[in-house]
């Protein structure tokens, strides 16, 4: 094997290496490559602690949803798509009460909806909590950077009294590259 | 390693953030008092009680000594006793007695005569001094007795210390219906 | 030289691995979270005060004594706790002249009631006073059956049953007692 390698080199060294006599003659090698088209979270997870979610005090709405306190929250991922056809979207799972798991009393609610709004390069896709499944996906094109997430408009199914207990949801932020081409 | 500390600064600030949040929300709230006030009032009365039986008279009977013509020197009667009496509130228990005079005889008796028996009628047993009213007195100051507190409780009425009106040595005029009133009554003091 | 050269092409022989992977969906979380602590409250009591009025009798066989007096109810609206485990404690005062001298033989100085609350668990909260003749012990206090989950409603505080101690003959004067009701935890004896 050594040996036909050699051979092989010689012959190139040979030919690059042979005085030309009358002319020049020129070898082309061709280098391909391709870079996937991909999107990638460098940042991909944080968490929001509302605190304590409902009204204080002793007015006609104590007990039920501050929205102050899930209104207005955000927080900042950061992120990269590196094809110009990549596209951005968002679920809100809305806020679930885990101590508390059964139907809730006339005049009760155990669940807070909301909408997410996600913004990347200069793009937003938003999604309410109400419906399951993800929002409408919006181009984001080629970026890297900030991936903030903004919290807004939250209510209550009945605007009732919320039950003690802990509150859970998530927001999902998809990043999808553009389909491989064939 | 910028990366890293944004995630910090982050859930630092999200740390701060329930602390706060807590702050604010320090006093108990899981339990929750309410009162309200319940009035009512008991009027002042006073309620007169009853005697026993058929006992609303003190019969006297015969008031002359029929060898002197003269009133008798020893009429008695027993008490009576008003029971059921009661005042809620602090009150006066008041005695009058109207002397005893010839019901059938009422014309001006000739000279040596009277046809009027004066006495002193007495309330006791709802104050420390006894209501005395006596007929034949210009004024009768022990008349009205005060007592301080409500009182439940038996009001002995006594009739004594007869004489006759206008001198003891004048005789009374004959009549079978001598009469005279006593009346007892209680109020609320003011 | 003719190494380097041999470098060079095993590097280009290399080609299209790269090629052959799928693109990537990349996906991020934020986890959002809250708490809710618990919490009781009871509207404010109407109407109140409560004036029962006259209490005893002016005439009849009962002059003096204790009249009948007709139940009254005070009501606390929109009362509500958010969590389950709750009850009703009522603690009521019976009703006391407000003089303070003591009392004759044979009289009170004070009114006893019954005090009901209902609308809260499955049963109600009833509390009666035993206060004697002499205004002494007015207050009593109990506590009601479990509420086990969440509840809004409007609470009724019935006041019945006024009765005089021994059925003495009542002092005359203003009266004056208070009830409270409490809402809040079952105390927790272990669960």
């Amino acid at each position: 094997m050594k040996t036909s390698i050699l051979a092989a080199a010689a012959i190139i060294a040979a030919s690059a290496a042979l005085p030309a006599a009358a002319q020049n003659a020129t070898g082309t090698v061709t280098i391909n490559g391709s870079v996937a088209d991909r999107c990638q979270f460098t940042l991909p997870s944080d968490v929001i602690n509302a605190g304590e979610l409902s009204l204080q005090g002793s007015g006609a709405t104590a007990g039920k949803l501050d929205p102050s306190k899930l209104d207005g929250q955000s927080r900042t991922l950061q992120g990269w798509c590196n094809g110009t056809a990549a596209t951005m979207s968002v679920e809100a799972q809305r806020l679930v009460n885990t101590t508390f798991t059964t139907t809730p009393p006339a005049g009760f609610d155990r669940v807070v909806n909301y909408t997410a709004t996600a913004t990347a390069n200069s793009a937003n896709a938003t999604d309410t909590s109400v419906t399951d499944g993800a929002g409408t996906a919006v181009p984001v094109g080629l970026f890297t950077g900030d991936v903030k997430v903004t919290l807004s408009g939250s209510s209550s199914p009945t605007s009732g009294l919320l039950v003690a207990g802990d509150y859970t949801g998530q927001v999902l932020v998809t990043l999808t590259p553009a389909v491989a081409l064939p | 390693m910028t990366h890293n500390l944004k995630r910090l600064a982050a859930l630092s600030a999200a740390a701060v953030a329930i602390a706060w949040s807590g702050a604010a929300a320090a006093q108990s709230s899981d339990t929750d008092t309410k009162n309200f006030a319940v009035v009512g009032n008991v009027p002042a009365m006073c309620v007169g009680g009853t005697i026993a039986g058929t006992g609303g008279t003190f019969d006297m009977g015969v008031l002359i000594d029929i060898n002197t013509g003269l009133l008798r020197t020893d009429l008695a009667a027993p008490p009576k006793v008003l029971s059921g009496s009661f005042c809620s509130a602090r009150s006066t228990i008041t005695v009058n007695a109207t002397p005893m005079a010839a019901q059938t005889f009422t014309s001006t008796p000739p000279a040596g005569f009277s046809r009027v028996v004066d006495y002193t009628a007495t309330a006791s047993g709802w104050t420390t001094t006894p209501a005395a009213f006596a007929t034949g007195a210009g004024s009768n100051p022990a008349a009205v007795q005060t007592r301080a507190t409500a009182f439940s409780g038996d009001i002995t009425v006594s009739v004594g210390s007869f004489s006759t009106n206008g001198g003891a040595t004048q005789r009374l005029v004959a009549d079978t219906n001598y009469q005279g009133n006593v009346t007892v009554t209680l109020a609320v003091a003011s | 030289m003719k190494r380097l050269a041999l470098t060079l092409l095993a590097a280009v022989a290399l080609p299209g691995i790269a090629h052959a992977q799928a693109t990537d969906t990349a996906t991020a979380d934020v986890g959002v979270s809250g708490t809710v602590a618990k919490l009781c409250m009871l509207g404010t009591p109407t109407p109140a005060p409560v004036d029962v009025g006259q209490m005893a009798n002016t005439s009849g066989a009962r002059v003096g004594k204790i009249a009948v007096i007709a139940p009254r109810t005070v009501t606390l609206p929109g009362s509500f706790c958010n969590f389950a485990g709750s009850a009703i404690t009522v603690t009521a005062t019976a009703l006391v002249s407000n003089d303070a001298s003591a009392v004759e033989p044979g009289f009170a100085k004070a009114v006893n009631y019954t005090a009901d609350v209902t609308n809260w668990a499955a049963g109600s909260a009833t509390v009666t006073t035993a206060a004697t003749a002499g205004g002494g012990s007015p207050t009593a206090s109990a506590t009601g059956p479990t509420q086990p989950a969440p509840k809004v409603a409007d609470l009724d505080v019935t006041l019945s049953n006024f009765t005089a101690p021994s059925d003495f003959l009542l002092t005359a004067g203003a009266y004056s007692g208070l009830v409270v009701v409490k809402l809040g935890p079952v105390a927790s004896g272990g669960e």
